[in-house]
């Protein structure tokens, strides 16, 4: 499963959130850069939440998203954990993660849900209203994805939970054989993940290679 | 220490804001614990025609808030959508559209129905008709408020769904569920508009449960009598601002109106028809109005005729408008300043309550105010109809301001107290200009609602003096006539000014949240 950008342009009015960022990834993906580089925007971009400026990516050889036009997010087979929890405030922690898988059959549904929300040690939030954090990366481990988008997915936890909900997210990754494109400001984290580096700053790749580090 | 001196201020305030509004029913109800005829007790409890009038107008209302909340809704579910391009900038231009008074939309359609019969053939009956055009007129107020009740739902949330679903699903479980309490908050507020309202069912003969209130007092001029009259349509309006207050809280509390702009939502056919139907059917009564005003008012020359004859009304219309507006605003922002505080809930609730009055019971009340030893001098003056728009719409005033505190960020005020040490410059720097937009709102919503105001100005207005909408109202029984509409264009051109204050103030009050909620509480 690849992924692949080409000349990705993307503006808010005058700032140049993404600015011409081309690479392919066969494996995951790490994103990091200072505060306002773009890094949010690049996900979103390819969750299919935002519409290119220019040019283009695309899934498997696959175009999903070209300047004026993008794949609606649901049909991209992609699962998130946005930069803010954004669970669904109207429904309890396990609802949240159940309407998260989409249309995965009742009975799968339950045993999948059941062993995360476990693992993740959020079993006894269950009829809680939306609160944690973990719930939200939950419902996006527990979604049949190809790619999982994760945007700082453990800021805010305290070192014990970061690193017990690392480890899930690599261990689905492992297991369900899911791409990750992960957001983080933690360098620690990013040198445990295998795969690309993407280094931002200002809507550019920067660094060595043009910012695309070791595969 | 020395508490600030704000604190005092806005308690005088709202003093004063409680003697205005609630004076003349306190009055009112002084007045008829005095004399309460066995007789008068009877009309607590309404039986027989009474009952089943009651009954009538309040399924009829009922059925128009219903209807009007859905129909708004669909149509704000595509305006909501149109984030950029002249489309962002038109929808508000509904705002401007939603003072227009009831009564305007029902001349503008018996213009349709014919000028010879006020109640067309083609229509099944009175009721419908009135309906429908209560229905239109109020569809500006629910687009709207569809509209905010859209804005509240979080977009991280709504993003959220659109990775897992289609977008008409996430409509279903999130959207709407999210929206459903500023709904139910819409339907409440337009089903106590709407059973309080009797200018548009009487133009179609038809009898309303205010309009018994109104004929009462005419009848036996007893405000005992009419109070307890009313009391029972009090109830029913209480209880539902009661029911639906928390939603109207959050509904002007939680909302951030400028937000990324997401990529438009696909939705299958069957709910792109809806839309444009309710869009369609929003459009039809707008047009309505315009058109046929503009046909029946005749040429240019004749407008100016009808414009000249009834200048001292203009005058006397405007005057008391500006001044309502005017006098409404100080007592209004003490209030509002207070209602984040403690017994903000009480406030909250007190600033409702008068929502649920019928305007003839605010005339009533205002009469018998003067009645006591307290305030003779007014009776008979010009201030009268000044009050009376003040006591029925300061509340809406203090609503829109407290919006507009929740919306601005109160770490610019703590700043401008930390650095600044002349409070009249904080206040003239930083703070007017921070709630400048709500203000401006404010002012604006109560001028085109004084200019409108009808029941309780018929009761109040001096001999010898009209405004605008009783010299309407009294021509609208006589049939529709080049007089009428050329007058009818005067009051919306009254409303439109007023309504495009409110449309810019609405618009910076949105807009300055800005990105990811910067400057929002
Ligand atoms: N919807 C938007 N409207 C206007 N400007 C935006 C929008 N989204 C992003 N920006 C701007 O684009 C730039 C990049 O933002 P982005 O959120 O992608 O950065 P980031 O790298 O994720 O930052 P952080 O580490 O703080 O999350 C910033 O200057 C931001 O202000
Ligand atoms: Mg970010």
């Amino acid at each position: 499963m690849t992924i692949e950008c080409r000349n990705l342009t993307k503006s808010f009015g005058r700032t140049r959130a993404v600015d011409g960022i081309s690479f392919a990834a066969d494996g995951h993906v790490v994103i990091i850069g200072p505060s306002g580089s773009g890094k949010t925007t690049l996900l979103r971009l390819i969750a299919g939440l935002e519409v290119p400026d220019a040019g283009s990516i695309s899934f498997d050889g696959t175009p999903v998203s070209e300047p004026g036009w993008a794949l609606h997010p649901q049909k991209r087979r992609i699962s998130c954990v946005f930069q803010s929890p954004a669970l669904w405030p109207h429904m309890t922690v396990s609802e949240n993660i159940r309407f998260g898988m989409g249309d995965v059959p009742a009975g799968q549904a339950r045993a999948r849900m059941d062993d995360l929300m476990e693992r993740a040690g959020i079993a006894s939030l269950a009829d809680r209203y939306p609160e944690a954090r973990r719930a939200s990366i939950v419902r996006a481990l527990a979604h049949p994805a190809r790619f999982i988008l994760l945007d700082e997915p453990l800021q805010n936890l305290n070192e014990e939970l970061k690193e017990e909900m690392f480890g899930l997210v690599l261990g689905c990754a492992e297991k369900n054989g899911t791409h990750l494109v992960y957001i983080t400001h933690d360098m620690a984290e990013a040198e445990q993940i295998p795969g690309m580096v993407l280094s931002m700053n200002r809507g550019k790749l920067s660094g060595p290679d043009g910012g695309t580090g070791r595969m | 220490m020395k508490r600030p001196a704000m604190v005092s201020g806005t308690l005088l305030l709202s003093l004063l804001f409680a003697i205005v509004v609630f004076g003349p029913l306190a009055a009112l109800i002084v007045a008829a614990g005095g004399d309460a005829g066995s007789d008068a007790l009877l009309l607590l409890v309404p039986a027989g025609r009474r009952l089943s009038l009651f009954c009538e107008s309040i399924l009829l209302s009922g059925a128009v808030a219903a209807t009007a909340t859905l129909v708004g809704l669909c149509a704000a579910s595509l305006l909501w959508e149109m984030r950029t391009g002249p489309g962002s900038r038109a929808r508000w231009l509904l705002l401007v559209a939603a003072p227009v008074p009831a009564y305007l939309y029902a001349q503008a359609w018996m213009g349709v129905a014919g000028s010879s019969a006020p109640i067309p053939l083609w229509v099944p009956a009175d009721a419908i008709l009135s309906a429908w055009v209560q229905i239109g007129a109020f569809l500006p107020l629910c687009v709207g408020l569809s509209m905010l009740a859209l804005a509240s739902v979080p977009p991280p949330a709504l993003e959220a769904a659109r990775t897992v679903y289609p977008d008409i699903a996430v409509f279903r479980h999130v959207v709407l569920p999210l929206a459903a309490p500023a709904l139910a908050a819409c339907t409440a507020l337009v089903f106590v508009l709407s059973v309080t309202d009797y200018s548009v069912p009487t133009l179609f003969s038809l009898n309303v449960y205010s309009l018994e209130i109104f004929a009462e007092f005419s009848a036996t001029n007893d405000p005992a009598r009419a109070l307890f009259c009313a009391a029972p349509l009090l109830a029913v309006t209480i209880a539902v601002l009661f029911l639906a207050q928390g939603r109207v809280r959050d509904l002007l509390g939680g909302t951030g109106l400028c937000q990324r702009a997401p990529l438009p939502p696909v939705y299958p056919r069957w709910f792109v028809c809806l839309q444009t139907l309710a869009c369609g059917i929003v459009l039809l009564h707008l047009a309505v109005l315009v058109v046929s005003l503009v046909l029946a008012a005749g040429l240019p020359a004749a407008v100016a005729g009808t414009v000249a004859t009834a200048g001292p009304d203009i005058g006397t219309t405007f005057s008391t408008a500006v001044l309502a507006a005017l006098c409404a605003l100080p007592p209004a922002y003490g209030v509002a300043a207070r209602m984040n505080g403690k017994n903000g809930r009480l406030l909250w609730l007190l600033c409702l309550a008068p929502l649920a009055i019928p305007s003839p019971l605010v005339g009533i009340g205002l009469i018998a105010l003067c009645n006591t030893p307290a305030f003779p001098f007014l009776y008979g003056t010009a201030a009268m109809p000044v009050l009376a728009s003040v006591a029925r719409f300061a509340p809406f005033a203090a609503l829109v301001i407290h919006a507009q505190l929740q919306h601005t960020d109160t770490l610019l005020i703590d700043a401008v107290r930390v650095f600044q040490s002349d409070p009249l410059a904080g206040w003239l720097r930083v703070r007017v200009p921070l709630i400048a937009p709500g203000l401006l709102a404010a002012g604006g919503i109560v001028f085109a609602l004084s200019a409108g105001e009808l029941g309780a100005t018929l009761l109040v207005i001096p001999p010898g003096m009209e405004t605008v909408t009783i010299r309407l109202y009294n021509y609208l029984h006589y049939g529709s006539s080049a007089a009428v509409a050329g007058l009818g264009l005067v009051m919306m051109a009254m409303m439109a000014a007023a309504g495009a204050a409110v449309a810019a103030g609405i618009a910076r009050l949105g807009c300055r949240g800005g990105y990811a909620g910067v400057g929002r509480r």
